[in-house]
């Protein structure tokens, strides 16, 4: 028996990466929901955004691009969907990132308008990219419409025909909380843009830097996160659980993907213990390896 | 839709499904179409990304400033002069390319040392700004404090025999024959007016001056010089019953001398609605809530009895002999009910200055003196239960009247009074919060016995603890890896979501009609 259990120390990569794509691809086909316990940090900065007042707006850092959508997009779009169901004033900008970050925000923007029938310029505005970050950072602190003169789309910051959203927004006393969204948020944002820390900042992050976030959340420099695509799906549960069937959820990405993932975990896990039992089973076999 | 239609629109979904197909092949095995696909990928992405960069940073931020300038200075556009200052940019961003010649490569030496200073400059402030609230936050209790909180005394203030009048930056106190302003910052005197008789009734804010009502007079002063002027006592908005102050927007309604008002009280959920609250004997027995259209939100009453009513900006207080009732004005629910040694002076709700910490603290007065404050509502960050009491203080003499402003008190009676400022409210931290304490310390001791005691011989117990520190430094590996596969597998489900949603079922769906 032995024996054969060893043969699970030889299986194919092929073998394996086949099985994760068939593990993760069926539940695109297959209607299967799965419980979601909702972090606290996820709870913490839905509260903070949910409870933005008329007189502020969001400030989201939007930098990601394809090569961190997987995950920064359905964080993306959870976060705006939400805004948008609320008529929540936010201010798009990218700083540092790659150039095409502004057009990976702003097609998600116009989808989530058109849902819920909000206008460029009065309910969110696009400022484009910036370098220099941190300084740049204080400077948006200070005054956003001297970092960015124009929007995304030419007009002037300070045209309050055009951009009413911007007027009365001067710098991080408007802001009610910064959302960071790109694959390894920059710390510097707890730092330069507003030093006295009165802005909450929120990061949504891939994974695989998600526990560095948490002394920052524990010691108050940061407000909480998405962590991953199930922070993404988390927030919209939350935005679901508060305000029903208002909320459209059609083409959202966080709560679809959950499953595939669940799903992808537990072929990685089952590997993982197989893998396991074949490295004991070929030492009991005495098939070589060092005891 | 017919074959030719779905072709038109659907040719891009191919090539994508085709190009990541292409890409993933190399799990099976390195091939020449994943090859060719990456050099095609990379190629594109550098094109794209070289005209974005100079479509949307380099000509509407560089350029078009520069050449604008260089006009002005021409005095051929409308620009700022100064934008002609952007060449230096373009001469230093080129010193760079000196890096290609042996000769001159000390040139591009001064923008690389500009840049690394400046670099090193702003990492020297963010490594402190990023770390030492790391530190203060790894001194953490492992048990309960037997230290209770209390307010810090800031400077004395004099007397006031009726409710004074927190007119920011000014406090105005008057006894006797005389008004005088403190500046609530240091407590500093800024100005002091003479009185016809002694106060009779609680200052007032106008858009003309601040009014000390004196029996059938009344004096108007003017806030910056403190000059008075004595006339004739003008009606005044009526005392209701309790102490209820008027400062954040509270009004009698119209005719009605017991039914209070406030338009623009700001929901939970952002709405700006119009509130109305009587005051019965038995207490606030009836009122509404409307938003601006009139239609009624609430109309039931809240459960609360008493019989005085003080402002607590979105809150009213309401207090009888034994206890209090903090009510959301925009909700016309009981936030929060603590229990009273006495029937209250006065009541107000503070808010903290440090917005991390921004407790509301509902602060009672008592005739003898003693201030209590309390969680008026449940508090995130201090993990504060709703009426919790927080701290209790005394000044030793009786205290008529509250305020705060930016964290601090302002305690005011006869006698003279005190301001104060508010403590930082401590986390009510519960066993499992001291359990996480102890595993912090003991984690922190083990890993780092395990980086300094990495000797050839070391005592037993040393060994012990180190050998721990490896333990749990694999744990917090594990963490890290569970992570690492959540962020790779959600790259593959972002392409599996296009091949499925975007390839293969609207195939299957022309195919099958």
């Amino acid at each position: 028996m032995w024996g054969w259990l060893a043969r699970l120390d030889r299986v194919p990569r092929q073998t394996i990466y086949l099985l994760m794509f068939v593990a993760c691809g069926l539940p695109f086909f297959l209607d299967v929901r799965l419980p979601l316990y909702v972090w606290p940090e996820t709870r913490a900065v839905f509260e903070v955004t949910d409870s933005t007042p008329p007189n502020k707006v969001v400030l989201i850092c939007s930098n990601w691009v394809q090569g961190s959508q997987g995950e920064n997009w359905p964080q993306y779009e959870a976060l705006v969907s939400h805004l948008m169901l609320r008529g929540i004033k936010f201010v798009v900008i990218a700083v540092d990132s790659d150039p095409l970050a502004p057009q990976f925000s702003e097609r998600i923007n116009e989808r989530q308008a058109a849902k819920y029938g909000r206008e460029y310029g009065k309910d969110w505005v696009n400022l484009g990219m910036v370098r220099g970050a941190p300084l740049i950072m204080a400077s948006i602190g200070r005054n956003i419409k001297s970092v960015f003169p124009r929007d995304y789309r030419g007009n002037s910051t300070n045209d309050a025909s055009k951009l009413p959203i911007l007027q009365g927004v001067t710098g991080a006393a408007d802001f009610q909380i910064l959302w960071a969204i790109e694959y390894q948020p920059s710390l510097d944002w707890m730092v330069w843009l507003d030093p006295a820390g009165r802005v909450p900042v929120a990061f949504g992050s891939a994974g695989i830097v998600t526990t560095s976030w948490y002394p920052y959340i524990s010691s108050g420099q940061m407000k909480g996160m998405m962590a991953g695509i199930r922070g993404a799906a988390e927030y919209e549960s939350l935005v679901r659980e508060k305000y029903g069937s208002r909320y459209d959820q059609e083409g959202l990405r966080g709560g679809r993907l959950l499953v595939p993932l669940a799903f992808g975990h537990l072929v990685i896990i089952a590997f993982i213990l197989l893998g396991n039992l074949g490295m004991v089973a070929k030492r009991r076999a005495g098939k070589g390896g060092s005891r | 839709m017919s074959w030719t239609e779905y072709w038109s629109t659907s040719w891009a979904v191919w090539l994508g499904a085709f190009c990541v197909l292409a890409i993933y092949s190399y799990l099976f095995r390195d091939n020449p179409l994943y090859r060719l696909m990456m050099q095609i990928f990379i190629g594109i992405n550098v094109g794209y990304a070289v005209v974005v960069q100079w479509k949307d940073i380099l000509y509407p931020l560089w350029w078009l400033p520069m050449t604008d300038g260089i006009e002005a200075l021409l005095g051929r556009g409308q620009g700022s002069p100064y934008g002609a200052l952007w060449v230096l940019v373009g001469c230093l961003g080129l010193l760079w390319y000196f890096q290609l010649s042996r000769r001159y490569l000390w040139l591009s030496r001064i923008v690389i040392g500009i840049t690394v200073g400046i670099g090193a400059g702003f990492t020297f402030k963010s490594l402190f700004g990023q770390n030492i609230p790391q530190v203060v936050d790894s001194f953490r209790p492992l048990g309960p404090s037997a230290i209770a909180v209390q307010p810090r005394p800031l400077f004395p203030l004099p007397a006031s025999s009726v409710p004074p009048l927190l007119d920011e930056p000014l406090l105005v106190l008057a006894a006797g024959r005389q008004a005088l302003a403190v500046e609530t910052l240091e407590g500093r005197e800024v100005w002091r007016c003479p009185l016809p008789a002694e106060p009779s009734a609680r200052l007032r804010s106008t858009p003309e001056g601040i009014v000390v009502p004196c029996g059938d007079k009344e004096v108007l002063i003017n806030r910056d010089t403190g000059r008075g002027t004595v006339r004739a006592r003008r009606p005044v908005p009526p005392t209701l019953r309790g102490q209820t102050g008027l400062e954040s927007g509270w009004q009698p309604d119209g005719g009605r001398q017991d039914v209070l008002v406030k338009q623009g009280v700001v929901s939970p959920d952002g709405r700006e609605i119009l509130a109305s609250y009587r005051m019965e004997p038995s207490g606030l027995a009836a009122m509404s809530v409307s938003d601006v259209d009139g239609r009624t939100l609430w109309p039931q009453a809240p459960p609360v009895a008493g019989s005085k009513l003080f402002d607590g900006s979105r809150y009213l207080l309401v207090a009888g002999d034994r206890e209090a009732f903090c009510v959301d004005a925009s909700l016309g629910t009981v936030v929060s009910r603590v229990p009273l040694p006495a029937s209250p002076n006065w009541m107000a709700v503070a808010r903290m200055a440090d917005p991390v910490h921004d407790q509301a603290t509902l602060l009672a007065a008592f005739p003898s003196g003693e201030i209590l404050g309390f969680a008026a509502a449940e508090h995130r960050v201090s993990r504060q239960t709703a009426g919790a009491l927080l701290w209790r203080t005394s000044l030793r003499k009786p205290v008529v009247w509250l305020g705060s402003s930016g964290g601090v008190l302002f305690a005011v009676g006869p006698e003279g009074g005190s301001a104060l400022e508010l403590p930082n409210v401590p986390k009510a931290l519960g066993a499992s919060d001291y359990w996480d304490n102890w595993v912090f310390v003991v984690t922190l001791v083990c890993v780092m016995s395990y980086f300094f005691f990495s000797f050839r011989s070391e005592p037993r117990a040393v060994t012990g603890v180190r050998r721990m520190g490896r333990w749990l430094l694999m744990l917090g590996f594990g963490a890290f890896f569970g992570n690492t596969v959540m962020s790779r597998m959600s790259f593959l489900l972002d392409r599996l979501m296009f091949l499925v949603d975007e390839w293969i079922k609207p195939f299957f769906q022309q195919l099958l009609g």
